[in-house]
């Protein structure tokens, strides 16, 4: 029998994509450089079902590719040398919501933002809050260890999993944790988290709800350079104020956004900052005069404190709509996920002027300052090879330097087929060998999302190779 | 302890360390090798051969207040740690329990040790950001990084936390700090047997458990944020009063305000100095120190869990997190796993009867990480 028949048994006639013209939806995610179809696209409705396609697909002698909503930004769901598909996007059903216990029990294609939407009644909410929230799935943010404008607070998702079902090659149905805080023995649970679908594919997360903040106050913060505004960060920090989020847009974003949303964003302004504190109301005010004294005293031009929850909104919509933004100049661009230190940001930003100029490419920059996660926009035209070439070289030279400046290359992007070669600066041989054999563990004949964050054998795809000229980092 | 006949090996760098397992783990299991920092945890662990001590790992690699983070070597103590921050007001945010200060930083990520604060700030995968990790065989591996958000990699760090030496040796770890509270002030209210509880709750019988939750589900329904709510049960018996305590942790005025509001708004209610919470709050971590039982239930069936437990002994439940400490030895060990088991909740310590059903699939992790073929 066919592989595709196989599997309409296994899923439902309508379950299966086999035709070229409907595979061509999936030969692509969010990183646009480039481009490979899956042989075939299998959407199953359960954690069973998938354990009978992995089951199918591997006796076939298929790659498995999972994928979520194809948010990833580093090529995490591109099926590099084909394979199969397995799309989590009718995997949609919230089991479970306990107000008391505070978890939800949900499946892996479940949108991010719905399960704080579900929680709201309850006052409680699914902290991490990438900016794709809106159709990003929790699987892909468990794959990933997804962000978000609200980590240097509340963590990342890695801090906000309680349990997960995995479906391993072989088609064994993994449970991991449970709702609670202690399970015995090592922590696998925190091995999964970030693993980008090469362990297994995620089925079913329970996570972790917490509590919406009783009083929130959101500020911008103008600023004439992204010095002043980093050296505004780190004096709240040494204040001992641990904002909710501390979020940086430099002048050419700021420009996009405001000639898009009309949100009242001065135009000339050389960076801004959002900043929001919460908590509980007493006490809050206190923070929120404090930051504002911190501002001034770094030579803040204008802070504004968002006085309704409409002005907050808008706060938050210019920030998480900007990459959108960056539509207004009519270029495609690729964006970086280097992270630094938070002391070296201004070190980091001086690097990514210094390098734009260098290779004659706009860059755009948001940067989740309270963490030191920087996201360069680097803009291209895709017709132009050359272009093409000079923003995969910048962005290597900037992963580079995040390292040397004690960073990572990827803060809650992943790896992906992106950044294969630039995670070999940060981990020597030894350490990517120790990688490897766990991997070999879960997935001894290596079918799971073959080709991400460890190069696949043979006809791999060579991105952000270092040029030839390069120098020996010393890393 | 059995292993007094057997030298201590004190290693002093990482390739020493590296030289060390090399040299007895190659031909034995790691079950012949007990790693140790302070030795403060060796009742839970069974006598073996060898035994490798990480005290003498206890340089401070790199702190940099500005990023809060800290780079420490294993044998780092929590006290030191906390010690060199507490000028910047900063801290790790764990707070394992007791030992005078003395558990080893190493430690307490290897057995995932964590106090009744953990509720609200997290437990040690939460604050593990990377670590140098040297393995069985000999090779010294790093994962994850210094910085807080970090996707590069398998997250080896956290796979650490729990492991009980089982995958090598923490020779060294990054760890988040977070901003020192300005002030720490407890409250505390007894839950009593009153007539009334008698004659609201005569189906169930768990009356003073059913009290103390009725108090524990007010604060966790309100606006209040608390750093810790744990219950005392001092005294065996499901007749005897509970001490419930709930701490907050903010600005002075802000967490005088909670405390004082609680106690006006409850009868009986204590409100407490500044001085005497930090006191409390100490000899809650003095009662959980060395517990040779603890699990972890559903924070909702912690009232079901403690009324059966407390029959045999003294109980402390940090009722946000679902943790349940017990501080004497029970008397019944199988039946007191069972109360867990049958609580939905698992048992962590005694390592003994703590069932893992992940078991094989560990095994052949570190297996794999000997440099072994996975099975």
């Amino acid at each position: 029998m066919k592989l595709a028949d196989e599997l309409r048994e296994i899923v439902g006639a309508d379950g299966v994509a086999a035709d070229p013209s409907e595979l061509a939806t999936f030969e692509s995610d969010a990183f646009v450089l480039v481009r490979s179809r899956p042989d075939l696209a299998v959407f199953p409705r359960s954690t069973n079902e998938v354990a009978g396609v992995v089951r199918a697909v591997t006796r076939a002698g298929f790659a498995i590719v999972p994928r979520g909503a194809g948010t990833s930004l580093a090529g995490g769901t591109i099926a590099v040398n084909g394979g199969v598909c397995v799309g989590l996007s009718r995997m949609r059903r919230i089991f479970e919501v306990d107000p008391f216990d505070r978890f939800a029990h949900v499946e892996a294609g479940v949108v991010n933002l719905h399960i704080s939407q579900r929680a709201r009644a309850h006052g409680l909410h699914y902290a991490p809050d990438p900016s794709s929230q809106m159709v990003c799935t929790i699987g892909g943010n468990v794959a990933t260890n997804s962000g978000g404008p609200h980590t240097l607070k509340m963590g990342v998702t890695a801090n906000h999993v309680l349990g997960a079902t995995m479906v391993l090659a072989d088609g064994t149905v993994l449970r991991v944790g449970g709702p609670y805080d202690d399970a015995p023995g090592s922590d696998l649970l925190g091995l999964i988290v970030g693993s980008e679908g090469t362990l297994g594919i995620v089925t079913e997360v329970i996570v972790r709800l917490t509590p919406l903040p009783p009083a929130v106050r959101t500020q911008l913060a103008v600023f004439e350079t992204i010095d002043d505004a980093a050296r505004t960060i780190s004096r709240i920090i040494a204040a001992g104020i641990l904002p909710a989020a501390l979020e940086m847009m430099d002048a050419l974003t700021v420009a996009a956004v405001e000639d898009w949303l009309h949100l009242g964003f001065p135009r000339d302004a050389g960076a801004v900052l959002i900043i929001e504190l919460d908590g509980i109301e007493a006490g809050l005010d206190r923070q929120v005069s404090r930051v504002v004294e911190l501002c001034r005293a770094e030579g803040c031009r204008e802070i504004r404190v968002a006085s309704t929850d409409e002005e907050r909104a808008d706060l938050w919509k210019a920030r998480k709509k900007s990459f959108g933004a960056m539509g207004r100049y009519g270029l495609s661009y690729f964006t970086q996920d280097g992270v630094v230190p938070r002391s070296k940001v201004p070190d980091i930003m001086r690097f990514v002027a210094d390098v734009a100029a260098r290779y004659g490419v706009r860059i755009a920059n948001v940067i989740h300052a309270g963490d030191g996660n920087i996201h360069p926009l680097l803009m291209y035209d895709e017709c132009d090879p050359r272009q093409v070439r000079a923003v995969i070289e910048a962005g290597y030279e900037i992963l580079a330097r995040c390292v040397e400046l004690g960073g990572s290359v990827t803060g809650e992007h992943g790896v992906g087929i992106e950044k294969v070669a630039p995670l070999e600066i940060m981990f020597d041989a030894p350490s990517r060998a120790a990688q490897q054999r766990i991997r070999g563990v879960f997935d001894p004949h290596l079918r799971m999302n073959p080709g991400k964050l460890f190069a696949a054998g043979g006809g791999c795809v060579e991105l952000l190779r270092p040029p030839p000229s390069w120098p020996d980092m010393g890393v | 302890m059995a292993t007094a006949e057997n030298a201590i090996i004190e290693p002093t760098t990482v390739e020493e360390a590296a030289r060390a397992l090399r040299t007895i783990g190659e031909p034995r299991s790691p079950a012949d090798v007990t790693i140790v920092g302070n030795a403060t945890k060796l009742a839970d662990l069974k006598p073996a051969v060898e035994c490798v001590s990480t005290r003498r790992l206890n340089r401070v690699i790199e702190y940099a207040p500005e990023d809060m983070t800290i780079t420490v070597e294993a044998g780092v103590s929590f006290d030191a740690i906390n010690a060199l921050t507490a000028k910047d007001n900063l801290r790790l945010a764990l707070d394992p329990p007791g030992y005078d200060g003395q558990a080893t930083i190493g430690g307490v990520l290897a057995t995932n040790d964590s106090g009744p604060m953990r509720a609200a700030y997290g437990s040690p995968r939460d604050m593990v950001l990377g670590a140098t990790i040297v393995l069985y065989d000999g090779t010294v591996i790093r994962s994850g990084g210094r910085v807080v958000k970090n996707v590069a990699g398998y997250g080896l760090h956290r796979l650490m936390c729990g492991s009980w030496g089982r995958f090598g040796l923490i020779a060294s770890a990054t760890l988040r700090l977070r901003p020192r509270a300005e002030s720490l002030r407890l409250a505390t209210w007894p839950a009593r047997l009153t007539m009334e509880a008698r004659l609201r709750d005569d189906l169930t019988g768990n009356w003073v458990c059913n009290v103390a939750a009725q108090f524990t589900r007010s604060i966790r329904s309100g606006p209040h944020q608390p750093a810790l709510l744990t219950w005392m049960c001092d005294k065996v018996g499901v007749d005897e009063d509970i001490t419930v305590i709930v701490g907050f942790e903010d600005d002075a005025q802000t967490a005088e305000d909670e405390v004082v509001m609680l106690s006006r708004k409850w009868e009986n209610c204590v409100a407490h100095s500044p001085s005497d919470s930090v006191d409390l709050y100490r000899r809650i971590l003095t009662l959980t120190a060395g517990a040779p039982f603890r699990a972890g239930v559903r924070p909702s069936r912690v009232p079901h869990a403690v009324a059966e437990l407390r029959c045999g002994s003294r109980v402390i439940a940090h009722a946000l997190s679902g943790a349940i400490v017990l501080p004497d030895h029970p008397d019944t060990w199988d039946a007191t796993a069972n109360t867990v088991r049958s609580n939905g909740g698992h048992l962590i310590v005694p390592r003994r009867l703590a069932a893992d059903e992940h078991d094989g699939l560990r095994a052949r992790v570190a297996s794999a990480l000997r440099g072994g073929t996975p099975a």
